[in-house]
Order: structure tokens, then C-alpha cells, then sequence
């Protein structure tokens, strides 16, 4: 061992389990137990990690989540996770592990120079700094030399989980108070989940022992840990971080889990009340030099010898606000180290504590504070001086030797949770520290959460708050708990938060938010320039900005700002907290939801019968639907191709399922549907069907589809794909909200049926090879019309409406005979040459025929009139959705209206989005006047084809138009939408 | 007679059986009728009764057994489900739906990875129902002596098969 | 995330639910009696007051149906749910929030 830092004997850790890590690539041992920061601190690693901005050499500071020095990155490649807490890192063999922002290694940093250039890189410099020529010419420089861990590279390996609960009462912190208010939460048989971030329950006792019942703490909270595993309505989740505490008791906890299955689960937590019991973090002393590597929270010190069984140094001088140092001074003395002093910066520190000290053989200097630390790389000495009530320094002591400075500046209760939840908050001078209001209901605080810093008050609030949970959710409790006795010292009047400073500490700097270099100079120089609300300071000064988010840095920098701008601590006020509490991987969020489940596709009835015809088979607005289907090695193009021409010449078949269909029924049907589409629907007669559009309220066109009348009281209302499930929505709405009088049902029904649709000129001789019910003569049923019956011996509904321009039929029968129906038709139809095709061959054909495609050749601007609909819109005298909009002086102005648009022989097909501009307007004030929507070769005409929205579109039918786009400048003819059979003649056969 | 054969959704995948008693298949058997009631329709609950042996439930998400189950599913709106259904008084949404069933003792903790709802016996028991999102999935879900029936659209039957199955397997790690 | 009771199914998770914009706004019409003033303010001119507001919301995976809650903006409390086409719950004060 290089150090010998680790004790003989005391801790929590399994000695009998060594275990072996690498750290920036030198290996070190340490034991089961133990963290990555207590097994460093054992092996005498003093520099852990460098600063965000100068590279200063840092060491461990804390030993829990509130770590601001030890980051670092742990893990390989994919695995790799980032900016870690080392003193969060439960050490197992094999561990990999490297400081963060230094190179090659936190001892040796090469950038470490950066750290003299501090007198020059005050709060705001980069602002003020490099804006000539512009941010952008440094930026990439400034961002090499900051910043902390690495991305990880590729996709992440592990796999991660997420549960719901549903609890009565969840608990927050598995410390004193957080059991305590669980136990009497579920005396009763309320449902309590505590959730504790730690391996193993006890909290701030794990490392700061209090005799309890005259024993060490451990026998009674083993006690209570068992009497909780054994009620089953209390779910124990530990190693589980309640990351956010959202509206209406909604908890959100990430478990870290060990061995095999998933990494981490998320719990997801709604509970009835919830009791934050997450205790409080130390804060540091604010003086010259306090980031030295070895100036320890006195606290984590404690927690090193008590838990971990390290001592973090072989010297050691306390200083303090507050008693609760003393006993780290004493476990310290206890464990063999040399506690030179307690200099104490309370001019009469209490008579306990001096009577304690002096029974412990510790020197206690009052009215003293730190006043400047030396040691680069580790403390190697400390400056004392006399300090008075504001934090004025007199002159320094001579240096006294010493490798470790455990400071104490007081508790600040974790109030994270409470704070997100939307808890207000207070500086409460007598116990130093800033709390939380009284009344909150929806999220109680119990013990150091709440200000109260002793154990025996702790637990008499924790039992009452749980009590009172149990009782407020319905679940009466009454159980013998006893309380038990806690030999602690009284809780004392804190001393105020103060800067430490001296008028002649110049060239030092007094650190309070260590991660992001900023100092107490940086705070002022704010305040001076007039940065003087914390939202502006924390911007400003980057502040608690940190992957820390400030949980040591806060206060402190509240109580600089309040001094230097002569305010209170409640007028300069806290920041927002917001959640994740700590940082949570991103993992957790995801969940199961990646990959195949980022997303589920839908499948059609017939989907394997398509994948073994080999069709590439995409993502069509959420479906899995057949693109083309290649012969052999055939490109896309010449599939599309041979599919178009064999349609266009003989016959077709296409999976049309997923087209949106919705029964309306019912006596008010007809009057519903008509002031839901532009069209008159009154109209319609049974056995018809009709084309039609729907607008929103702002008349911009939402979709469009095929309305058919079943029967005097029953209409299929036909969707786009993409609008099946939002146009459901949408009817509901209207009929629930605006039409509640109106006698009409609505009935999605999408899903139930699958749909063929044959097409092309020998369409008709397909369907004679099968047995119907159905005259499908063009006299007994001709275009637009639709027709239920049986077909090949099932319930079926055809509709004659066509999206190709030929003779159609669509076969709706149920989705379950979906597939033997597609098989059996190409079956039955290799006699007339029928050729599946896929979506791009429709597309091909649809803007062959000027055939709108809604979203395509519509967007957010596109009214009826625009389309076509001039007309109809004029004869309708009705109200419908979105009419009155389209009255509005912006459906007079010019619009973009829907044209076909043509080039000249031998050219290319126009490119989607080309620009249609006007080239006598100035290059500089040149506007668009529309733009090309759908664009592709015919195979049928042998030539280019394409649509667009043209301003006046239709007044400038022959008018030549320039076009220009990322591929240069075209020009093209305004011609009708319908480029082939504009006559309609091949629909009627 | 019909020309053409009726397929199972999922008749390309295994059930699942036996792994921490959890089961999960496919139950094709399941008719699916849509009531819905109209408003000045007085006849309708009594016709529906009649149908079926039993009043439609009006308490929410409640489940009334009779030679189908009737199944609240929105005010005026309820599944009549079965094995045989008339569907005279409804519509017919059987092919709509594929039907699972889930059972064992761990069923209601693999749901809970994705359900929003609190699926404890006292807040979710036997006969009763429920519409809700199994994580991006719209489901209904109906619990029964014997375990859960799940009607997931039939559209999307293999994407809930696959994300219920891959969590079966991470429940057993 | 909210916990929203649905008039009929009771208390259910936000993620069941789709937000509707304020409740009680009327739609003016028929629609050549309306002015494009009346009908540009229907469509657009909403209060979005800090506390108080009365709202639609649809339980889209559940029941699908419309209902109104009231709703305070800043604390997210929902002090009354109520149907669609009924008056505002009467611990509502007469002038809250919505148009």
C-alpha cells in the first residue's frame, strides 16, 4: 500500500473482501464496503481531480452525493459513464476509473498551468473577453480546456428498467428520522415505500455515530430495519435515489441495481403524502486556500475513520462554526490521528464542547479561524488568526504543520425535493440555515430535513409526521414503538455564515463553488456589477452550475451576496432547484422504450404474406407497410416502375388496411357529418360515397377521405392512414363538446378490417374469380359507390373510389382473413398478370392524376379554396368546422393554389421544395411565391411530373415560372393538377 | 363456406409458460361486440339484458357476467366479450382486437413496469376493467379469476407481445 | 405529472389525459352573423391567468370523454371537476379565469 492510510480495525467495510481498481491506470486495493473515495483516500491518493476552469489539483471533500471535487469517468467505451461522484462509487473488483478534465492523470495535469491565470480569468471574463471578432473564434479553444468527463462512445450496452407504484406514504432518506417516520407510517396497513440512496439504512449514523440506548447506533437501527422488512405493506428500496419530487405526490426514484438484468430501474411513485427526511449537508468554511487537496468536511472526515475505516490524513487541524466538528476531532483523535486543535471561530464555544475537548486532550482556540492553507498537491500546513463576528481575520499564526483541515461552516437541510414540489423556503438564523416554511402539505419535512438538528427532536417529529400520514390517508396507526434514548448534546444557537476574510490576504482566493471555480471575489465582483439576484449570480458566475448543482456552494455564496450588497438572506433568495436532485442517467429515462419499443409500429393483417413476397417494408406514418416490391436485384425505380405500368395495363393489388374508417350511426349522423366536412353531406344518398375535406377551426384543411352512406342512419367515414386515430379523436370531440344534443354515435373501426384494393383495367375480371354477393357490374355499381355483401365466402364491404385513376374496387373484409384474402388474390390473379405494388408506385400514380396527398401538398396555410373546393364551398349555405375562417380577409388575399407544373421534354423531374420566384425582385428582398410539393417521373407519360402551391395559381394556368432551389434555377409551365386522363375516363369502366 | 382461412395475429410467435408462473398467450376465441347506447333510447339496457342475461354495469370500469361479459368502457359504452357474442345490438370489433391472456403470480408487476394504474387486488379486483396506456401502447385490460385479458388493437398485437415478453424476461433476472 | 380525476373513471395518471385549452369559450355563429372580430377572438384571445383557470381535458386513454376541471396555474391544485356543458363548480368565484 502506498499510503497506509487504512485503519487496523472499525468501519463498516468487510475486510476478509479485497478487492482490486485502476485509477488513472494505477492499480489500488481496497474492500468490499468501501467507495472509490474512501479506497483512494486509504491508498493515500490525495489529487483526485481537477477544476472545471483552472485545472487546480482538487481532492475528496465530501463522502456522499454532495461531492463537488472527486469526478470522475468510469468504465470503457459504450459502458463508459461520465462525471461520476467517486463518493458515490461502491468500489467492486475491476473497477476502471479516471479523474476527469486533467491529462495525463489528476496528479500530473498538463493544463495545470491554467490555475496561475486565475488573477485574470474573474467572473464574466469570457463574456467580456472574446467577442472580437465573436464568441465562435474561441469557443472551440476554451471548450478543449474546460469541461469535465467524456461521452460515452456507441450505444449503450446495459439495459435499464421502470416500474409504476401506488403507495400511501413514501418516505425519503432511510436516515434516523426517515425509519422512524416510516415505522409509524405503516403501523397501521398503510402502504410506505422508503427509499434511501445508500447500500445499507442508517444515514448520517453510518458515519457520525450517536450512542443510542447507550449502545452504538447499529443494534437499535438493526432492530428497526427488521421489524420494517417483516411488515408487508413497507417496501424497503435502497442503493435508490428519489431524483424529483413532482405535482401531486408523484416520486421519482432511480435504483441502481447489481449483477446481471437491468442496471438501473426508475420507480415511478404516486403516492398520498410524502415525508422528506434526506437530512443535511455539511457546509465548507469559506477562507483563503480552502481547496487544497486534504481540506476535508469535518464530517466526511468523521464518516472516512467511522464508516470506511480510512483516516484522510496523519495530522490534522479542526475548525469550526459549530459542535458538531468536535466529534470528528474526536473520532479523528480516537482512530490515531494527531488533532493538533479545534480552532473555533465562536468567540465562547459552548461548555459541552470545551469539556468534551478537554477530556479528549484537544486543544480548542476560540475567536480562531483558518487563514490560509499551503500544499499544492496536499495540505502541508495552515494559517490560523483571530476572527471576529463578521469574519474579519487578524494577522496569521506562523504555519503549523498538518496534512488534513476538517472544516465545519454548518448544516444546510437537503431541501431539494421540497423545493421542486414548490415549497417555500426561509433563513432561519438561529439554526443557521435555511428551512423550510411551516406549512406545505405536499411534501412534509422531518429531522435535519427540517432544521432540526438534533437526534432525539428528529425522532419525536419523524414519529408524529408519520402518524399523521397514516391517519391523513385513511390507515389509523397504533404500534408500541419506544423511543429510544440518544446521549447527544443540545442543539446551540448558530454562528452567522461569514466570509473569512483578511485585508491582507491579497493573491489569495477563498473558493465557494470549488467545481466551477468561482470565488467569494467572484460573488462580489457580481454584486458590483450589479448581478445581484441569484439567478443572475448563478448565470453570471456559473455558480452551482456544476454537476454538484451547488449543494455545498448555495449558502454560502447567499451569505456573500447578502453581506455585500447589505441585504438579508431571504431578500437575495435561492435559486430555482430543479430536478434530477443528482444527475440520472439518461438511461433510466429510456427505459425499455429504445430500439424495436422507441416506437411501436403497427402492422397490417397480411404483414408476413408481404415480407415473403420480399417487400422493403417501411415506417409509413407508424405502420409497417410494403414501400415496393423488388424482383430479384430490381432498384427501387424499376420496381416502382414496372409496378405503375403493370396497373396502368393491367392489374394491381395494394394493402390498403390502414386507411382510417369510423361508423358514424345514428338519426342525427347525417347533420353531424355535415358540419364536420366543407362538402354537403345532407346530400348523400344511401349506397353513395363522396370525396370530401374537413378543416380545423382556423379553415386550414385537416383531412381528407371518402364519406359513404351505409344506410339512412349509418355512414363510414373514411380517413387518411395518418388521421385514423386523430380524426376519431377530433369527431368525439365536436360531438361531446360543441353537439352533445345531437343523436349520433361514433365508432372507430380501423383496426377491424383489412382492405385490398384492385385496380387497373382488368380489376373486375380479378374479382369475377371469386364467389360475391355483390353485383359488381359498372351498372349495378358504378364509381363512388359502395356495396356490403359476402366475398370469397366472408362479410365484406367494396367501395368503388379509386387513388390510382383506374378502375378500383377496395375489398373490405374482417382482418382476420386479411391475409388469406392478399394471398388468395394474387393467387387467383396470376391469370390476369396482377402485380403487387407498394406505397411509392401509388405515389407515383396519385400525383400522375393531381390527386392531393393532405401534408404533402397541404400544410399549415392550405384553406379548401386552395384546392379546389371554390365551388362547393359556395353552394353550401350550412355552418361546418373552420367555414368562418375561411370568410376571413386572409382567405381573400392571393393565395398558394394547388397546379401541376411541367417542363419541357428531356429534362429532370423538378426537385421537391424548388422555390417558385419572380427573378425581376431585388436578390435581396426576393420572396417565394410557392413551391413545389410532390415531384417523380411518370413511367406512364414518359415524362416529369409535378405538383405545387403557386400564389394565384390557378389565374396563371401557361404562364412560365422560374424555379430555383439548392440544385440551381429551372423554369416550368402552370398547368392543371391532372396530368393523366384528366377526363376522369378510366375511373368509370 | 368460407373461401378464406382466419389468422391468429401472433400465430408466428410461443406462448410463454411457466417462467416464474407467468403465461402469456394469444386467445383467438375472444368475440368483441361494441355496444354503444344512444341517447332516447330507453329500450336499450333492457334490450341489452335481455341479449345477454345481464344489465349492462353503470358503475366505471366495473364488469357484469352473463353468457358474455359486459365491460364499462365509457358512459354509455361497453365490450360484450366472449366466446360467442351476438353482435345485433353492436358493432362487431372483434377483428379490431387482438386478445391476450396473462396469468400467474408476478402478472401484476410485469404490468406495472408499463401501467400507469394501480393494479393491487383492492384497487384493481375481479370484474373490473380498465382502458389505459401499457407505456406507448392503448390497451384495455380486464381483470378475471383466473388472471388478465388484454385487448390491444390488432394492429399493434405484436408490438405489445414483444415489449410484455422482453419484460417477462428481465422480471426472471 | 398530475394526478387528473376523471368525472367517470376517478383519479388517473396525467398521461392518460390530453389538455383542451380553457373551458367555457363559445362558439359564436351562425357563421355570417359573426364578425371577423367576434370570430378572430374566439379562436385566439385567451386569458392565461396565474392561479386560478377553468379548463377542458380529455380522458384520451381511458373513457375518451370531455370534461372541465378547475385548475390553479401556479400550485397545479384542481379544486373542481365537472362535466362538459355544466356550470362552473360553485366554489369557483363567478369570474374565474376562463373566457
Amino acid at each position: 500500500m502506498s499510503g497506509g492510510y487504512r485503519l487496523a480495525s472499525g468501519g463498516r467495510i468487510d475486510r476478509s473482501r479485497p478487492l482490486h481498481f485502476r485509477m488513472d491506470g494505477v492499480m489500488h486495493s481496497g474492500f468490499a464496503g468501501d467507495t472509490l473515495a474512501s479506497a483512494l483516500l486509504a491508498n493515500g491518493v490525495r489529487v483526485v481531480g481537477r477544476s472545471f476552469k483552472l485545472h487546480r489539483p482538487r481532492g475528496v471533500m465530501a463522502a456522499g452525493v454532495e461531492e463537488t471535487n472527486a469526478l470522475v469517468d468510469v468504465g470503457k467505451g459504450a459502458n463508459a459513464e461520465a462525471n461520476l461522484k467517486a463518493t458515490e462509487i461502491e468500489l467492486v473488483d475491476g473497477l476502471e476509473a479516471r479523474s476527469v478534465n486533467a491529462w495525463p492523470r489528476a496528479d500530473r495535469d498538463a493544463l495545470g498551468v491554467l490555475g496561475l491565470l486565475k488573477p485574470f480569468l474573474p467572473a464574466g471574463f469570457y463574456y467580456k473577453t472574446f467577442i472580437r471578432p465573436s464568441w465562435d473564434t474561441y469557443e472551440g479553444m476554451i471548450r478543449r480546456a474546460a469541461g469535465l468527463g467524456h461521452a460515452p462512445v456507441g450505444v449503450d450496452p446495459d439495459t435499464y428498467e421502470k416500474q409504476f407504484a401506488h403507495a400511501d406514504v413514501v418516505v425519503v432518506g432511510g436516515g434516523i428520522a426517515g425509519l422512524v417516520a416510516a415505522w409509524s407510517a405503516s403501523a397501521g396497513d398503510a402502504q410506505v415505500i422508503l427509499i434511501d440512496d445508500q447500500p445499507e439504512l442508517g444515514g448520517t449514523l453510518l458515519g457520525q455515530p450517536v450512542p443510542i440506548n447507550g449502545d452504538a447506533p447499529d443494534i437499535w437501527l438493526s432492530r428497526v430495519e427488521a421489524e420494517l422488512r417483516a411488515r408487508p405493506n413497507v417496501r424497503l428500496l435502497t442503493r435508490t435515489t428519489a431524483t424529483g419530487v413532482y405535482d401531486h405526490h408523484f416520486v421519482l426514484a432511480c435504483a441502481r441495481r447489481l449483477g446481471a438484468g437491468p442496471r438501473q430501474r426508475l420507480w415511478k411513485i404516486r403516492a398520498k403524502k410524502v415525508l422528506l427526511a434526506s437530512g443535511a449537508f455539511e457546509r465548507p468554511l469559506v477562507f483563503p486556500d480552502n481547496d487544497r487537496p486534504g481540506v476535508m468536511l469535518a464530517g466526511a472526515a468523521r464518516t472516512y475513520v467511522e464508516r470506511y475505516g480510512v483516516a484522510a490524513g496523519r495530522s490534522a487541524i479542526v475548525v469550526t462554526n459549530n459542535d458538531s466538528a468536535y466529534h470528528a476531532a474526536f473520532s479523528l483523535r480516537a482512530a490515531g490521528v494527531k488533532v493538533s486543535a479545534i480552532a473555533d471561530l465562536r468567540a465562547s464555544p459552548p461548555r459541552h464542547a470545551l469539556d468534551a475537548a478537554r477530556h479528549h486532550d484537544i486543544e480548542v482556540m476560540p475567536a480562531t479561524a483558518p487563514a490560509g492553507v499551503a500544499g499544492r498537491h496536499g495540505v502541508k500546513s495552515i494559517k490560523l488568526a483571530s476572527v471576529d463576528g463578521a469574519g474579519r481575520l487578524g494577522a496569521a499564526s506562523q504555519p503549523i504543520d498538518c496534512d488534513l483541515v476538517c472544516m465545519s461552516g454548518g448544516w444546510s437541510p437537503a431541501l431539494h425535493l421540497y423545493a421542486q414540489a414548490g415549497g417555500a423556503m426561509h433563513f432561519d438564523a438561529e439554526r443557521g440555515a435555511i428551512v423550510p416554511d411551516a406549512a406545505f402539505e405536499p411534501v412534509v419535512c422531518v429531522g435535519a430535513a427540517r432544521g432540526t438538528f438534533t437526534l432525539a427532536a428528529s425522532i419525536a417529529e419523524a414519529y408524529a409526521a408519520g402518524a399523521h400520514a397514516a391517519h391523513a390517508t385513511g390507515h389509523p396507526s397504533n404500534d408500541g414503538f419506544i423511543t429510544p434514548k440518544v446521549d447527544e448534546w443540545p442543539q446551540v444557537a448558530a454562528a452567522p455564515i461569514v466570509e473569512l476574510r483578511s485585508a491582507r490576504s491579497r493573491g489569495a482566493h477563498s473558493w465557494v463553488d470549488l467545481q466551477n471555480d468561482v470565488t467569494a471575489a467572484d460573488v462580489r465582483l457580481a454584486a458590483r456589477e450589479n448581478y445581484r439576484s441569484v439567478e443572475h449570480l448563478k448565470r453570471y458566475t456559473t455558480l452551482g452550475m456544476a454537476v454538484d448543482q451547488g449543494k455545498t456552494s448555495n449558502v454560502n455564496a447567499i451569505a456573500i451576496m447578502a453581506a455585500a450588497t447589505e441585504r438579508t438572506m431571504d431578500a437575495v433568495g435561492t435559486t430555482r432547484f430543479r430536478p434530477p436532485y443528482t444527475p440520472t442517467t439518461l438511461g433510466a429515462f429510456a427505459g425499455r422504450e429504445v430500439g424495436q419499443h422507441y416506437r411501436p409500429l403497427r402492422r397490417l393483417p397480411a404483414h408476413e404474406a408481404h415480407a415473403e413476397l420480399g417487400a422493403v417494408i417501411e415506417d409509413y406514418g407508424g405502420w409497417l407497410r410494403p414501400a415496393f416490391y423488388p424482383k430479384a436485384d430490381e432498384s427501387e425505380a424499376t420496381a416502382v416502375t414496372r409496378e405503375v405500368l403493370a396497373v396502368r395495363g393491367g392489374v394491381g393489388l395494394f394493402d390498403g388496411s390502414p386507411l382510417g374508417k369510423i361508423e358514424v350511426c345514428g338519426p342525427d349522423a347525417a347533420e353531424f357529418l355535415n358540419r364536420i366536412y366543407v362538402n354537403n353531406m345532407l346530400t348523400l344518398g344511401v349506397g353513395k360515397a363522396r370525396y370530401g375535406l374537413m378543416l380545423d377551426e382556423n379553415g386550414i384543411v385537416k383531412d381528407d377521405g371518402v364519406l359513404s352512406r351505409i344506410s339512412a342512419d349509418k355512414f363510414l367515414v373514411g380517413t387518411t392512414s395518418a388521421g385514423a386515430n386523430s380524426i376519431g379523436y377530433w369527431l368525439e370531440e365536436w360531438l361531446n363538446c360543441e353537439w352533445p344534443h345531437l343523436n349520433a354515435t361514433i365508432a372507430p373501426v380501423t383496426s377491424q378490417w383489412a382492405v385490398m384494393t384492385v385496380t387497373g383495367p382488368r380489376a373486375r375480371d380479378l374479382l369475377r374469380a371469386f364467389d360475391t354477393s355483390i353485383d359488381l357490374s359498372a351498372g349495378a355499381c358504378p364509381h363512388m359507390n359502395v356495396r356490403e355483401g359476402t366475398f370469397a365466402g366472408v362479410p365484406a364491404r367494396i367501395h368503388r373510389v379509386s387513388f390510382t385513376g383506374e378502375l378500383s374496387f377496395e375489398v373490405a373484409v374482417p382482418a382476420r382473413y386479411g391475409q388469406a384474402l392478399w394471398r388468395e388474390m394474387l393467387k387467383r390473379g396470376q391469370a390476369f398478370g396482377v402485380t403487387p405494388y407498394g406505397i411509392e408506385a401509388l405515389m407515383v400514380m396519385r400525383v400522375e392524376k393531381g390527386y392531393l396527398h393532405i401534408g404533402a401538398d397541404t400544410d399549415g396555410t392550405t384553406m379548401p379554396q386552395d384546392v379546389g373546393f371554390a365551388e362547393i364551398m359556395a353552394k353550401k349555405k350550412a355552418d361546418y368546422a373552420g367555414k368562418r375562417s375561411t370568410m376571413l380577409p386572409v382567405g381573400r388575399d392571393p393565395r398558394r393554389e394547388f397546379v401541376g407544373l411541367e417542363v419541357a421534354d428531356g429534362e429532370a423531374p423538378l426537385p421537391i421544395g424548388a422555390h417558385i420566384v419572380d427573378p425581376s425582385e431585388a436578390a435581396d428582398t426576393r420572396r417565394t411565391h410557392g413551391w413545389v410539393t410532390s415531384t417523380c417521373f411518370s413511367p406512364t407519360l414518359e415524362r416529369p411530373v409535378a405538383l405545387a402551391l403557386v400564389e394565384n395559381g390557378r389565374a396563371r394556368m401557361g404562364e412560365i415560372v422560374t424555379l430555383t432551389s439548392t440544385h440551381g434555377r429551372r423554369s416550368a409551365t402552370v398547368v392543371g393538377p391532372c396530368a393523366y386522363d384528366p377526363n376522369g375516363e378510366r375511373l368509370n369502366g | 363456406m368460407a373461401d378464406l382461412a382466419a389468422a391468429h395475429v401472433l400465430a408466428h410467435v410461443r406462448p410463454i409458460a411457466g417462467r416464474d408462473g407467468l403465461a402469456l398467450r394469444e386467445d383467438p376465441s375472444v368475440r368483441i361486440v361494441l355496444l354503444l347506447e344512444r341517447r332516447d333510447d330507453p329500450g336499450f339496457q333492457q334490450r341489452v339484458a335481455k341479449a345477454f342475461g345481464v344489465a349492462p354495469p353503470t358503475k366505471a370500469n366495473t364488469v357484469a357476467k352473463g353468457s358474455a361479459s359486459l365491460a364499462w368502457i365509457a358512459p354509455g359504452q361497453w365490450f360484450a366479450l366472449g366466446t360467442y357474442v351476438d353482435a345485433r345490438d353492436g358493432v362487431d370489433v372483434s377483428d379490431a382486437y387482438c386478445a391476450l391472456r396473462l396469468s400467474g403470480p408476478r402478472a401484476a408487476e410485469l404490468l406495472s413496469k408499463s401501467l400507469p394504474v394501480d393494479l393491487s387486488v383492492g384497487a384493481f379486483p375481479v370484474r373490473t376493467c380498465v382502458r389505459t396506456m401499457m407505456g406507448s401502447i392503448p390497451i384495455f385490460l380486464m381483470r378475471e379469476a383466473d388472471g388478465f385479458l388484454i385487448l390491444v388493437e390488432r394492429s399493434l398485437a405484436h408490438a405489445a407481445w414483444t415489449w410484455l415478453a422482453d419484460g417477462a424476461n428481465a422480471l426472471s433476472r | 405529472m398530475l394526478l387528473i380525476e376523471c368525472p367517470w373513471c376517478g383519479p388517473r395518471s396525467e398521461i392518460e389525459y390530453s389538455y383542451g385549452g380553457p373551458a367555457h369559450v363559445t362558439r359564436p355563429g351562425p357563421a355570417e352573423a359573426v364578425s371577423d372580430v367576434e370570430w378572430a377572438t374566439y379562436l385566439h384571445t385567451r386569458q392565461n391567468p396565474k392561479g386560478l383557470h377553468l379548463e377542458r381535458w380529455r380522458h384520451t386513454h381511458g373513457c375518451r370523454q370531455w370534461f372541465n376541471i378547475a385548475r390553479d396555474t401556479v400550485t397545479h391544485r384542481i379544486t373542481a371537476v365537472y362535466r362538459m356543458g355544466e356550470a362552473p363548480h360553485e366554489s369557483v368565484p363567478p369570474k374565474g379565469g376562463a373566457t
